[in-house]
């Protein structure tokens, strides 16, 4: 008994002693004054890298997004893009070819300068297939980038070029009115060659070789655990916000950052579900609250091609019994915006009088004249496809196999999927039929392109809904061509109302982000488009 | 003696590769790609592209000699998820912070389970018996995702006199509610075997004969029971350390320890290969070595057990 | 009371012919903990078999507008996030734990014990494949075992289907989606029973009573069967009742992630698993289900250290 016991503590202390210990926090750089540090929560599964060439920008994105700056960047607050690297750019009248200038004196967090040959370097590494970038198409709109992604062309080929050390010159393969907010996005960010070359995959990992160039600058990544950046000095322009700022990494981080927040351990927390319920009731809780908006819509995806959901009426039904109102507010205790119509509020071309909206009477009709009255004949194994970790997908689809029974008398089978195997299923829609599923899209910029043309237009077909519609078709890709911003509008619009009307998919919600902020901390925004926040536009009062 | 070991410790080469190639197999066989992510779908030609690069396209049957290949001169493989980090070095890195934790929370289990069982052993049917019976079942009744969100609710919150979560070293306040969420189970689990085992050897001849000496019951409780009670609680020791190592994933997820039962989770449901092949290496080779050390144990315990 | 010694000519008081199973019982019975634990098990197998007529509601009809509600009348544990009665939602996912616990004890009894016995009797080729497998899969982490198999399944499931998978399918979908689950407690209960078996019988087959029956020409099955089998069930039916709450936690365990029973069926494991979501904002989400399941893995504790306690021949009764 006693060998056991000094031989398992001979064996801790053993192994204890071999494990290198962890550093403590790092100090931030600075003076005399009083050091101000945010701290933030984060998804832990997802941040898998720092490198922006190759981040898809789901994780990660934030983090990335506050160590480095591309040639514009896109307003927190208004939406405009504004110059970032670049001081100025022109374009050329027949809208193919960019020429940027950088400001001068750039530099790197390490102090080294820096030249237009980085971002060159930099966007052809991304398109490299070489590298493994999961966001590379990004860039494909520049003349020869596409060829080079797909392994038909070459490096060179690929029309940016670094004329001299200021000037960086691109063209297009045809006119893109929204190519500078790809300019602006994180797989345009520039990259530093030699620590690359040097350190290859682990050139992210440590503060010696981590070189950026934007606000902030990495002190330590402890993967799966924190991140912490400080000050970049060497950054060109201002920077009010805190001295550091430290991610802590949670696995759920809804459900952790709020704990985490009551213990006053993060300065931010990210609310789903009963802890908004909870918020709202408490005396504190409730004044730290914040709603942001964030363009995206969650839908129910429809395959318009199989029965009953070919028939229109029967689309627009389910559409019109689908209380939306309740859905949000009750099933999921008001974490998302109530749904208006099938893109998202505020993309030019979206109309809230196109929607179908909520009338359970006309549903019922509709129904009925679609030969189903009552739920009469209604066919068995109608099926709702869902992923089985998604907390939502999953209180969605029992609230919604109840409202449809309660007010249509329509069964349908719920079928929750392990989330890869949905994932695959969901890609093998492309040509074979299915009934319905949840899935979602946000923007990646402000544009009807990023919408209607690359999600909804018959060829993209991007959720698999297969729905064709050859008017529809036609007007966006008027609308893609079309340079008068006026008439673009108006030309979407006329788009919106054929999608509504035809309903292929039944709106959900909103997306949006529910926070909890501490009071000292001011300026904690969340722009409406990708949302991610901003460290120096933030001030900790503390 | 030696021959023993030997022989056992040859055993372990072909259940690894049993073990392994049953795992390839089903792994492959499950559909899904590494790279879909229903939060950002990622368009055909990048997904084409990725596995491209990761020789996910060659046949499988090269894929299966390729990784062994590998595996024999030391490099278990790039992580699919992970850019920065190889499978190697997520698992140097996991695997001893999950050891600490497990041998910790075992230490504690053994120190207030063995005990608490040989009390109520000693007790037998009196109410302390009972009591202790009813505090190391409620150490059973809770599944390991209840008992740390309830720990963590009420000395994090409620008391607020440690933190939600986090790794700092097994020395530090961190440690306190992994290791008590831990090892509660195996610390009733050992409680009860303790308690049944010391019960059954009571009865027993060499018992009745140290009592006839005179001597106080809890020096033959100690001297001379406890060394052949142990044998099952060993044994069950060594089960319940095994999977104290791997299965304490739900406690290292919810309190966000760097640990390596999440990496395997996050491996299967992510579709990570490499990754996911190298832990179940890992964690068969360790869950052999601790049978093998618990059956030698044997020996110290009960001198009649020898070994050809 | 006379104190001579018998004679031939007076009665000898007749006593019931003891027997292993007969004196077992009177043991258990003298056990209150365990009786208490056996009358609540055979009440919530009752109450799982008649959900239908026992639960106040159905465990699917929701009520938007009395969600998340304390106990209180008409709702005696509450309702959840959909407005579910939470007890009758509670009432009907005793089945799936149960089931669980069925299927379990089955596996054990129905290869667990056969194959330790047969590797434990015949020896040679036949004890070390069959110990060998058992080695193999007990290298597997069994927590971790059921997940690649779940994962597996459901995902092979997922997609269009032969025939054979239209079976199983279909299996799946009776059982309520538990038939991963099912095949890997399968595939790891029953390893432990083997070698518990197989070394009883190798301790016993070697003792006189068994050299007795081969004299008098018993053939190995009637060795193996009437011998053995009895001598061997008392550890087993102990291992088993003591699987039960590894297998029921096992199960919310995998709800807990996903992996579990499909909705809107309602299992403990799942109710656990939003309860713990929701745990600050309305505990008795949590609550119930919580102290339920915690009551029913006592019972079967208390169950299996009674019956361990009274089938054990040197146990010396105070």
């Amino acid at each position: 008994m006693r060998k056991l016991i000094a031989l398992s503590l001979l064996v801790v202390l053993a192994v204890a002693a071999c494990t290198p210990s962890s550093s403590g926090t790092p100090s931030p750089s600075g003076g005399g004054a009083k050091q101000t540090t945010l701290r933030l929560p984060e998804a832990a599964k997802i941040v898998n890298t720092m490198d922006p060439g190759i981040s898809s920008g789901g994780a990660g994105l934030e983090q990335i997004q506050n160590m480095f700056e591309a040639l514009a960047y896109v307003d927190q607050v208004t939406g405009e893009i504004k110059p970032g690297q670049a001081e100025k750019w022109t374009i050329s009248p027949d809208g193919l070819t960019y020429t940027f200038n950088l400001r001068s004196g750039l530099k790197w967090s390490d102090g080294q300068a820096l030249k237009a040959s980085d971002f060159e370097y930099a966007w052809k590494r991304a398109t490299d297939p070489a590298t493994k970038s999961r966001y590379a198409q990004t860039l494909w709109p520049v003349k020869g980038a596409e060829a080079f992604g797909t392994g038909k062309g070459t490096a060179d080929a690929m029309s940016v070029k670094a004329s001299d050390d200021r000037t960086l010159v691109v063209t297009l393969e045809r006119p893109a009115p929204f190519f500078m907010h790809l300019a602006a996005t994180w797989t345009a960010y520039p990259v530093r060659k030699d620590t690359i070359d040097k350190n290859g995959d682990k050139w992210t990992l440590t503060k010696d070789t981590f070189i950026s160039n934007g606000h902030y600058r990495l002190v330590e990544w402890k993967p799966e655990q924190s991140m912490t950046v400080e000050k970049n000095p060497n950054y060109w322009g201002e920077n009010n916000g805190p001295d550091t700022i430290v991610w802590t990494l949670y696995d759920d981080v809804a459900t952790k950052s709020v704990l985490a927040y009551e213990a006053g351990e993060v300065d931010r927390a990210v609310l789903v579900g009963a802890d908004i319920t909870r918020a709202k009731a408490d005396g504190t809780l409730s004044k730290e609250l914040k709603k942001f908006e964030r363009q995206g819509s969650q839908w129910i995806i429809l395959d318009t091609t199989n029965a009953p959901l070919n028939n229109v009426k029967v689309r627009q039904a389910l559409s019109l019994a689908t209380d939306a109102k309740r859905l949000n507010e009750v099933v999921l205790k008001d974490a998302y915006f109530n749904s208006v119509s099938i893109v998202a509020p505020g993309v030019p071309g979206q109309k809230k009088e196109n929607a179908l909206g909520y009338d359970v009477a006309k549903a019922k009709q509709l129904l009925s004249e679609a030969g189903y009255p009552d739920g009469k004949n209604w066919p068995a194994n109608v099926k709702f496809t869902f992923a089985s970790g998604a907390a939502e997908s999953k209180a969605i689809a029992e609230a919604v196999q109840g409202i449809w029974k309660s007010t249509l008398g329509i069964d349908i089978v719920l079928e929750p999927m392990e989330d890869k195997a949905f994932d695959n299923w969901r890609t093998t829609r492309k040509d074979q039929p299915f009934n319905m599923y949840v899935s979602g899209w946000g923007s990646d910029y402000e544009d009807p392109n990023n919408w209607y043309n690359l999600l909804f237009h018959s060829k993209a077909d991007f959720f698999y809904a297969h729905w064709k519609n050859s008017e529809f078709d036609n007007l966006i890709d008027q609308g893609l061509k079309e340079n008068d911003v006026a008439k673009r509008k108006a030309t979407y619009e006329s788009a919106d109302k054929i999608i509504n009307t035809e309903a292929p998919y039944i709106t959900v919600y909103h997306w949006a982000r529910f926070d909890l902020i501490k009071p000292y901390v001011e300026g904690l925004n969340h722009y409406r488009v990708l949302g991610r926040i901003q460290g120096y536009l933030v001030r900790v009062k503390k | 003696m030696t021959t023993y070991v030997l022989r056992r410790l040859l055993w372990v080469l072909p259940s690894l590769f049993v073990v392994f190639t049953l795992t390839f197999i089903l792994v492959h066989a499950t559909p899904g790609s590494p790279w879909d992510e229903s939060d950002k779908p990622l368009p055909a030609a990048v997904k084409e592209n990725l596995a491209r690069q990761y020789h996910l396209d060659d046949p499988l049957p090269k894929q299966y000699v390729d990784y062994l290949v590998n595996v024999l001169h030391g490099d278990l493989g790039p992580s699919y998820r992970s850019v920065e980090r190889s499978v190697s070095e997520i698992i140097g890195a996991t695997l001893p912070v999950s050891a600490q934790l497990g041998l910790a929370s075992m230490l504690f289990a053994i120190i207030v389970g063995v005990p608490l069982g040989a009390l109520a052993a000693v007790k037998h049917n009196t109410w302390i018996d009972y009591v202790s019976s009813l505090i190391t079942v409620t150490g059973l009744a809770t599944p390991p995702f209840v008992r740390v969100s309830l720990l963590i609710v009420f000395f994090s919150i409620g008391l607020g006199w440690l933190p939600t979560g986090g790794w700092e070293g097994i020395f530090d306040s961190r440690a306190i509610i992994p290791i008590l969420a831990i090892g509660l189970g195996p610390a009733a689990i050992l409680a009860r075997y303790t308690r049944s085992s010391l019960l059954e050897v009571h009865g027993q001849d060499f018992i009745r004969t140290a009592r006839a000496k005179g001597l106080t019951e809890t020096a033959v409780v100690v001297r001379h029971a406890m060394k052949n009670a142990l044998i099952p609680v060993v044994t069950v020791a060594g089960v319940t350390l095994a999977n104290v190592i791997t299965g304490a994933f739900f406690v290292e997820r919810i309190y966000s320890v760097p640990g390596i039962g999440r990496q395997f989770v996050d491996s299967v449901s992510g579709r990570d290969y490499p990754l996911l092949l190298g832990i179940v290496l890992v964690f068969a080779l360790l869950i052999s070595l601790v049978n093998l050390l618990v059956d030698l144990s044997y020996g110290f315990l009960d001198p009649r057990i020898r070994y050809r | 009371m006379s104190t001579r010694a018998a004679t031939l000519d007076a009665p000898v008081p007749i006593r019931r012919p003891a027997s292993l199973w007969r004196d077992a019982w009177h043991r258990l019975v003298q056990n209150r903990a365990a009786v208490v634990s056996l009358v609540f098990i055979v009440l919530l197998l009752f109450i799982a078999v008649f959900a239908n007529v026992v639960a106040p509601y159905s465990f699917e009809q929701q009520d938007l507008d009395n969600t998340d509600l304390g106990p209180g009348p008409g709702h005696l544990f509450g309702t959840d996030g959909l407005g579910r009665d939470e007890l009758s939602r509670l009432i009907f996912g005793s089945r799936i734990s149960l089931a669980v616990a069925v299927v379990d004890v089955l596996i054990v009894l129905l290869v667990g014990v056969p194959l330790g016995l047969m590797a434990g009797f015949f020896g040679r080729w036949l004890d070390v494949l069959i110990m060998r497998a058992v080695d193999v899969l007990l290298a597997f982490p069994s927590l971790l075992l059921v997940i690649v198999v779940i994962t597996y399944l459901r995902a092979v499931l997922d997609q269009p289907q032969g025939p054979l998978l239209a079976v199983i399918g279909s299996l799946d979908g009776i059982t309520g989606g538990l038939l991963g689950v099912f095949i890997a407690l399968g595939l790891v209960s029953w390893l432990t029973v083997a070698r518990l078996v197989r070394g009883q019988v190798l301790s016993l087959k070697e003792k006189e009573f068994i050299e007795a029956a081969r004299m008098t020409g018993a053939t190995n099955g009637r060795i193996i069967l009437r011998h053995l089998l009895p001598n061997t069930l008392a550890p087993v039916i102990v291992a088993a009742t003591f699987g039960i709450p590894g297998a029921i936690a096992t199960e919310a365990g995998l709800s807990f992630l996903g992996l579990g029973v499909r909705p809107p069926l309602p299992s403990w494991g799942i109710l656990i698993a939003e309860g713990v979501r929701n745990m600050r904002a309305f505990p008795h989400e949590l609550l119930f289900p919580a102290v339920v399941l915690a009551v029913t893995l006592i019972c079967f504790n208390f169950l299996g250290d009674g019956l361990r306690d009274a089938l054990d021949p040197k146990m010396k009764v105070d």
